[in-house]
């Protein structure tokens, strides 16, 4: 059950430059052990624990 | 006999973690986007030194992560491939072959794949997983082609 499409586009769309640079800074963070809080603050960036 | 690593959540609340029987600790963090009126969660798996050994441990951990979340019909998840080191095609080779397999167990998971082509020939592979029961999923695809440029 799967669906697949490729599009060609000039630029990366702003909502997966924004999501990109956040796993970026995640990634960062984990390598440098910076409390994800504080990046949350800093960044913007929503955290969530549904489980 | 499934082999799974114990996950917790960390102190701050904020991200899980397990630590595996190489002893490396991964952190898998949950953020959230709004597709729409849809809050959709992006994964993030990352640990804190650099792993020395394939661990097949960790795919089947967080296999069950994910099918714990989708277990719930509303939750979606979406992966973004990171780029960042020029091994997003592998990485995404990898997260198909664990979909294949989280299947086999979570018959309730469907997926949704999409690859952005720069004029310079640059991929971007991502994927968004629901619930099959999810009564929103036209809504959330057609929501992720618009956050994504593609309607």
């Amino acid at each position: 059950m799967k669906t697949e499409e490729k599009q060609k586009l000039v630029a990366v769309p702003a909502f997966l430059s924004k999501v990109m640079q956040d796993k970026k800074d995640i990634k960062e963070a984990i390598k440098n052990k910076k409390p994800l809080g504080e990046l949350a603050k800093e960044k913007g960036i929503n955290f969530a624990t549904p489980l | 006999m499934l082999h799974l690593y114990n996950v917790k959540r960390s102190e701050d609340g904020l991200s899980y973690t397990f630590t595996t029987r190489f002893n490396i600790t991964y952190k898998l963090a949950l953020t959230t986007y709004l597709l729409g009126e849809v809050n959709a969660f992006s994964l993030s798996l990352y640990p804190e030194s650099e792993p020395q050994q394939v661990d097949y441990w960790i795919k089947n951990t967080v296999i069950k992560i994910i099918g714990d979340i989708l277990a719930k019909d509303s939750n979606v998840i979406f992966y973004v491939c990171d780029s960042e080191d020029e091994r997003e095609d592998q990485r995404h080779k990898v997260f198909e072959y664990w979909f294949v397999k989280a299947s086999v167990g979570y018959t309730y998971i469907k997926k949704y794949n999409y690859c952005i082509t720069s004029e310079n020939g640059y991929n971007l592979n991502s994927s968004i997983l629901y619930n099959a029961d999810n009564y929103l999923e036209n809504y959330t695809i057609d929501e992720f082609k618009i956050a994504l440029g593609m309607s």
